[in-house]
């Protein structure tokens, strides 16, 4: 079976909203939906929503880079005793700073890993289509599997002003 | 367009347009800016070569002040560094509307401060290529650096808060960089288009974004408030007069915000003036900021009044000297001009609202960054010139050298930012979707 996409370009962002309504009624999975626009579309529950493990990642960072660095510096202390103002060689609160400071650096760049990730940045891991985006609206980006006529129908229902198929090796042709 | 005042609904497209056509060309009026800046900032690295090749003798730092004007500067540059990520984030974070014009021109100030603040450690070592002890790495001497230092928590923290900043900055930028690529062609188009790292404009992509940001905001929250902390513990970890306190952790995070906000103030109106932003920059976000000025104006007196009561209350000798210095003679001067820069001038401008205007809350915000460079003077320079010991007491005085590195500094701010915004739009675009008045 040919792999196709349908691109339904839409005014406004509402109408999209109400087309991947539709679809889904009619038993269309979400995942095989996608939309395009200059800027978010946000609703409420997200019409579109994605599971994220971005905070998981974010926490798994922090504590990584926090018990390396701790790790690190109660080791090195050991390594080399270097004794200052009576102080003991380790400790816990000399070290704090360094172990917080590395906490949130963890963090930070799980969270960097995990958007380049989970946005398909650097690369587009789906090797979907990307539509030309209009000045104003949005497009809607339908996954299909075989013939779309079918899905044309609640498309232009919903009010797209312009449908175009476009087969999974990247060739348009406009309907 | 409508009648000059009533409101107007701009679409997307056309607020993309009005905001990427702001973004300065390279007029000869530009040139010229870039130019004089570019000097001051020639100037001040031949003063840092000079004193790299002629050594610290010809600076004023001397037996017992060793730190003068660039710590006070790092200092300083560090507390306004948090204009920009604590604010964007802490509006963020509670949905403030009013803050998407205002954002990215904060969190630009916040990386440029730390990459000049940053800069101060390294001048003031003097031997600036021995820089690399500092990091831990395994080494043929098997030394590693001390861990204990306040030295090396600076190094953590600053580190840290750049990196986070600079990614907080880039990720809300990315969606821009991929609007001016396809707006563009050429050389140019290939730049941006690298640089949005291949931003295609799905929900996938938004979602990501949005999470990504309000993560962000609260990791940089954090490490906000410890970089200054951090900064302040330089002072309080050593047992020297007036500084062995343990709020000064939280009064220098509260004079961090003050005069980050005030930096933010002043950049705005700039920007407002010389880039046309009026429509954008609007009264109402200087008086959401003035507002803010001035409960960070009464905090800072509240912090200023517990710290020398205690100092005055407890009575001890040392700390007295250091005390009495603060009060009297130039010390004095400098004291009260302070206390009427940071509270009885903002005070009046902002707390009497017939005065409260674009104009008097940028007087503020300017009188608010000399007072609070002023704060940062008093703490670093009366304290070592007053040790335990009379006979160790000096002076300081900075000499042209110091003098032209801190000009260089002011200099490069001014010259960052004027780069900045020629590549990159002050205002984040996809955040903009505003009704805005009529020209």
């Amino acid at each position: 079976m040919t792999r196709q996409y349908l691109h339904a370009e839409y005014r406004r962002p509402q109408d999209a909203i109400a087309a991947i309504e539709a679809l889904t009624e009619a038993g269309f999975p979400k995942s095989a939906l996608e939309l395009y626009s200059r800027r978010p579309v946000e609703t409420d529950p997200p019409v579109l929503p994605r599971r994220s493990r971005m905070s998981l990642v974010a926490v798994l960072g922090a504590i990584t880079a926090g018990s390396v660095s701790t790790a690190l510096v109660f080791w090195a202390q050991l390594d080399y005793p270097l004794v200052t103002g009576g102080m003991p060689i380790t400790s816990g609160w000399a070290t704090g700073v360094v172990t917080f400071e590395a906490t949130m650096a963890g963090a930070v760049l799980g969270i960097l890993f995990m958007l380049i990730w989970e946005a398909g940045l650097v690369g587009s891991p789906s090797g979907a289509p990307v539509p030309d985006l209009p000045e104003e609206g949005v497009v809607l980006q339908v996954k299909c599997e075989g013939d779309s006529a079918a899905l044309q129908r609640p498309l232009s229902d919903t009010g797209a002003s312009r449908i175009e198929a476009v087969k999974a090796s990247g060739r348009p042709g406009t309907s | 367009m409508a009648p000059s005042g009533e409101p107007t609904e701009l679409s997307a497209s056309s607020i993309s347009d009005d905001i990427l056509s702001r973004m300065p060309r390279a007029s000869g009026r530009y040139m010229a800016a870039i130019g004089f800046f570019g000097a001051v900032v020639a100037w001040a690295l031949f003063a840092w070569g000079y004193q790299i090749q002629n050594g610290f003798g010809n600076t004023g730092l001397r037996r017992p002040v060793y730190w003068g004007f660039y710590i006070v500067n790092f200092v300083f540059w560090i507390g306004i560094s948090h204009a920009g990520t604590l604010i964007s984030a802490i509006l963020r974070l509670t949905g403030a509307g009013w803050r998407k014009p205002v954002t990215r021109a904060a969190e630009a100030i916040t990386v440029f401060c730390l990459m000049i603040g940053g800069l101060f450690p390294l001048i003031h070592i003097g031997r600036v290529w021995y820089f690399y002890w500092m990091i831990p790495y395994p080494n043929e001497r098997l030394l590693w650096p001390n861990f204990r230092s306040p030295l090396f928590w600076d190094l953590t923290a600053i580190l840290t808060y750049l990196t986070g900043s600079l990614i907080y900055l880039y990720l809300p930028l990315i969606p821009d960089l991929a609007e001016i690529a396809g707006r563009s062609s050429g050389k140019k188009q290939r730049i941006y288009r690298a640089l949005s790292l291949g931003w295609t404009g799905s929900d996938r992509q938004w979602q990501a974004l949005e999470r990504a940001m309000k993560l962000m905001a609260m990791a940089i929250l954090a490490i906000a408030v410890s970089v200054h902390s951090v900064v302040a513990y330089d002072f309080s970890m050593s047992i020297a007069p007036t500084w062995h306190s343990t709020i000064f952790a939280p009064y220098f995070v509260v004079g961090a915000i003050f005069s980050g906000i005030a930096a933010l103030v002043l950049v705005m109106a700039a920007l407002r003036k010389l880039m046309g932003l009026e429509e954008y920059l609007r009264e109402e976000h200087f008086v959401n900021l003035g507002k803010l000025l001035m409960l960070m104006s009464l905090l800072w007196l509240y912090f200023t009044f517990s710290e020398h009561l205690t100092t005055w209350y407890g009575n001890l000798p040392y700390e007295m000297q250091v005390f009495n210095l603060r009060e009297q003679g130039f010390f004095g001067i400098v004291f009260w001009t302070m206390v009427a820069c940071n509270f009885a001038i903002p005070f009046v401008l902002l707390g009497v609202s017939r005065l409260r205007s674009i104009a008097t809350i940028s007087i503020s915000g300017a009188t608010v960054l000399i007072g609070m460079w002023l704060e940062r003077f008093l703490i670093v320079v009366p304290t070592l010139s007053r040790p335990a010991l009379p006979a160790a007491w000096g002076n300081y005085a900075p000499s042209w050298i110091e003098l032209s590195i801190t000009a260089g500094t002011f200099a490069a701010m001014a010259l960052l930012y004027l780069l900045f915004v020629k590549a990159f739009p002050i205002i984040a675009i996809w955040e903009y979707d505003e009704t805005i008045p009529a020209r």
